[in-house]
């Protein structure tokens, strides 16, 4: 009685032990008693990960790691002293094995067509439904790193550079919901387009100009009208293309800032600036609204900056300074080639209005406007540039051609 | 007695279940590779039932695991049994950590462009960030191997299942050491001006036909050739020009050889052409359209013109898009053809320009009247905008010719 009383006290004793022993051994801890999986929406998505490991007899810190789901795995990894980077990483990595079947559906489907017919990616001609199996599963994977780790705060210095020129000084509580409203928009409108195949139909700007208003509203709930202000001043469609426009002009700030409320204004009944939302004859409204800025800029202008701005705004002007960076001339032979390009221009606009000629007459005309206009280029651009500038920006080059004789009746 | 031997008959079964899963534990801890683990305790002493994943994990976890020792730490993540993805994650972010003072040390000094101003960048600069991204990669692929999900890799397993890695890791060599080569031209060049020259995109073009002889060093014809109809350059253009024409392997195959052969003489060839240039181009495109006549017959070569013409597949998307029957779009082409060839002669008949710009005016009016009994009002102005621009051309000529001089008297001059 007594040995069974030692023995088994001596077992009790031992069981004790051991389990002390393993309670200490987490990563055998996980792998036999694995936590109940979280009532997270988010699935466990440590399936790849759990295969590895059980054919990994090693991988026991890993598993300890990826036991229950991947907010779990987050948890820990924060807890252990990750940094952001690394977690962005290993989390992305996770999110993109956990929709590895998609993936694989839709790389299959590209490849079920012929090798003679496709697959055709990401063009006009891709299969519909797949493009937007692509899509869907681009937006899933967004939404689950960004419910798993938040927003991706800019880290490197471009990125925080990049942030600065688009916020400016807008509070970073609201840079971030300004950020989402964009996004969600903006996936909105891409679907739109993406199911137009193309082709915008008056149904599909209507359902644009819609979304449009509903993000514009969204935003007007954020901001107040001067962050507003600045914000569009920095990332609206009419600041986009302005800072193009006046590249060559090269404003001031203040300079930028009085064109773009002027055309701001004008752009307004017309999508805020977004001509591709436009139809053809709203097209025509707004450029035809757009003809009268000159008096306006000339209004919040000095005469000189003026005359620079009215130079250097001209298409021509910018067509031709990018062929002369091109072909590394000096900057000042930009203003030369315009001005051989006005001169001509206005020649032929007088000739053509002036009493009417014979085509012989007009053909002596044209000629001698031509020969002199390609002198002039010639010796500023050179005979390689000259022929680059034809093919471009001198296109213009084609209404000095005489005009050829009409066809003759055959006699009968 | 009894109620004492069934508890320690018990006790003893839970001694030798407790003893197996440590001794489990213990022997797959010792099999495991040199590297000591460092991880551990990640969860210590954690109960089961914690609503706290994190509870217990030390918080010098990712410290004991990091080192500036890449193979160490490469070696420690995969003594913890890191599966090989997240490793590969977790140490390119390490290598372009490494790299990150170096790309600090140059953008550091740089100040956010005004907004005011389109985003550039220093020339110098981006210059060099494109070497320390190269030194990265290599530096990545050094320490990695090359990425078994790599797209390219991926790509030719799946169309060339039976070709050897070695194989496979020696396209992807070519692929990268040319790819690398084409994108610092075209980087370069859009980093100084903002396009590319003529020149250069010469230079790109030869560098492509240098990777392709490289290829051929490596592969049989058959392979190069398969590889060619699969994954060239011009196969590719090929498959998206012919989308709607719906091709069978063997009109595929003839078409390729044709476009190849003319490709190889002449293009693709970049500006400024000379006029003899342009007529030796136009010449062989003529040529080469008569041989794909000849290849295709002629109820299928009709196909092709049609399902490549670019308005034509336009259309075919409007018609989709406004659920009209599929031959309309079909209707829509012959429409277009039969108008353009009356612009065509109407261009030829003797007469003054404001005569001819008074048919053009009518000929258009008729092409919107038969237009929108065939799409309706809604589907013209849409087709106007997408694959119908041939009936804005009308017009515009119609006034072109309105503001030329007028014809001289016929007496002559």
């Amino acid at each position: 009685m007594k040995r069974f009383r030692f023995l088994l006290a001596i077992s009790l004793a031992g069981n004790l032990a051991l389990v002390v022993l393993l309670a200490r051994r987490p990563e055998i801890r996980a792998r036999f008693f694995p936590p109940a999986p979280s009532a997270n929406a988010i699935p466990s998505p440590a399936a790849p990960a759990a295969k590895e490991a059980a054919a990994d007899p090693d991988a026991e810190n890993w598993s300890a790691l990826t036991a229950g789901d991947l907010p779990d795995l987050v948890a820990r990894l924060r807890a252990g002293g990750i940094a952001p980077r690394f977690l962005r990483a290993i989390v992305g990595t996770l999110v993109r094995e956990h929709f590895a079947d998609r993936h694989r559906a839709i790389a299959d489907a590209l490849a079920a067509k012929p090798w003679w017919q496709g697959p055709l990616y990401y063009s006009i001609s891709e299969d519909p439904k797949i493009a937007a199996l692509r899509r869907q599963l681009t937006r899933d994977e967004r939404t689950m790193m960004f419910q798993l780790l938040g927003p991706d705060v800019p880290s490197s210095t471009y990125e925080q550079l990049w942030a600065q020129s688009h916020y400016g000084a807008l509070a970073p509580e609201k840079v971030e919901p300004l950020r989402q409203v964009n996004l969600d928009y903006d996936d909105l409108m891409a679907e739109v387009r993406a199911q137009a195949h193309g082709i915008l139909l008056p149904e599909d700007r209507e359902k644009l100009a819609y979304l449009e208003e509903q993000k514009r509203a969204d935003i007007d709930k954020l901001l107040t009208p001067d962050e507003l202000f600045d914000y569009n001043l920095r990332n609206g469609p009419t600041a986009r293309r302005l800072r193009d426009q006046l590249a060559a002009f090269d404003p001031s700030e203040d300079e930028f800032r009085a064109i773009f409320k002027i055309h701001q204004e004008i752009e307004a009944p017309f999508a805020d600036g977004r001509v591709q939302n436009l139809t053809q004859d709203e097209r025509r409204a707004r450029r035809d609204a757009l003809a009268s800025i000159g008096d306006r800029i000339a209004a919040v202008l000095p005469p000189d900056r003026l005359a620079d701005y009215q130079l250097k705004t001209d298409p021509a002007y910018v067509q031709t300074d990018a062929l002369v960076t091109q072909l590394a001339l000096p900057p000042t032979a930009t203003a030369q080639i315009v001005a051989v390009q006005k001169d001509a221009t206005a020649r032929v606009a007088a000739l053509r209005g002036s009493q009417p000629l014979t085509r012989d007459q007009y053909n002596a005309q044209i000629a001698a406007i031509s020969d002199e206009a390609t002198a002039k280029l010639s010796a500023v651009l050179g005979p390689t540039g000259l022929a680059q500038y034809k093919q471009g920006s001198g296109a213009w080059l084609q209404n000095l051609r005489p005009i050829p004789a009409p066809p003759v009746a055959p006699k009968p | 007695m009894k109620t004492s031997t069934f508890f320690l008959a018990g006790s003893l079964v839970a001694n030798a279940a407790f003893v197996a899963v440590f001794l489990a534990g213990s022997s797959a801890r010792h099999a495991s590779s040199t590297a000591a683990p460092v991880i551990a305790p990640a969860t210590p002493a954690k109960p089961v039932a914690s609503n706290d994943p994190a509870a217990g994990v030390d918080p010098e976890m990712w410290a004991h695991l990091q080192t500036d020792e890449l193979p160490a730490m490469l070696e420690r993540m995969r003594a913890e049994g890191f599966p090989n993805s997240v490793i590969r994650a977790i140490m390119a972010e390490q290598v372009r950590l490494q790299f990150a003072p170096r790309r600090h040390a140059l953008t550091d000094s740089a100040k956010a462009p005004p907004y005011w101003s389109p985003a550039t960048q220093d020339p110098k600069i981006a210059a060099q960030l494109r070497e320390i991204m190269k030194e990265q990669d290599r530096a990545t692929k050094d320490l990695l191997g090359p990425d078994p999900e790599d797209s390219f890799a991926t790509t030719l397993r799946r169309h060339f299942p039976n070709w050897s890695d070695d194989k496979i890791a020696a396209l992807q060599r070519i692929q990268t050491e040319f790819g690398e080569k084409r994108n610092e031209i075209a980087a370069a060049a859009r980093d100084t001006r903002g396009t590319i020259s003529p020149d250069e995109m010469n230079k790109i073009n030869a560098l492509q036909n240098e990777a392709h002889a490289a290829m051929a060093q490596l592969l049989s014809p058959q392979e190069l050739e398969d590889y060619d109809l699969r994954l060239g350059n011009t196969a590719n253009n090929l498959r998206a020009q012919l989308a709607g024409f719906d091709p069978s392997e063997q009109e595929f195959r003839a078409l390729h050889a044709l476009q190849q052969a003319f490709n190889d003489r002449f293009g693709p060839m970049y500006g400024p052409f000379s006029a003899d240039d342009i007529r030796a181009r136009g010449e062989a495109q003529r040529q080469l359209n008569d041989q794909i006549h000849a290849a295709l017959g002629d109820q299928r070569y009709a196909d092709y013109q049609r399902t490549t013409d670019y308005n034509y597949q336009v259309a075919s998307r409007l018609v989709a898009r406004l659920e009209l029957p599929p031959e309309t779009a079909n209707q829509l082409y012959t429409m277009q053809k039969d108008f353009q060839e009356r612009m065509t002669q109407a261009m030829r008949i003797p007469g003054d320009h404001q005569e001819r710009s008074a048919q053009l005016g009518t000929m258009a009016d008729e092409a919107e009247t038969t237009l929108t009994t065939l799409l309706g009002p809604r589907g013209l102005e849409a087709y106007k905008q997408n694959g119908g621009q041939w009936v804005q051309s009308i017009r515009q000529m119609q006034a072109s010719l309105a503001r030329m001089p007028a014809a001289p008297p016929p007496r002559g001059n």
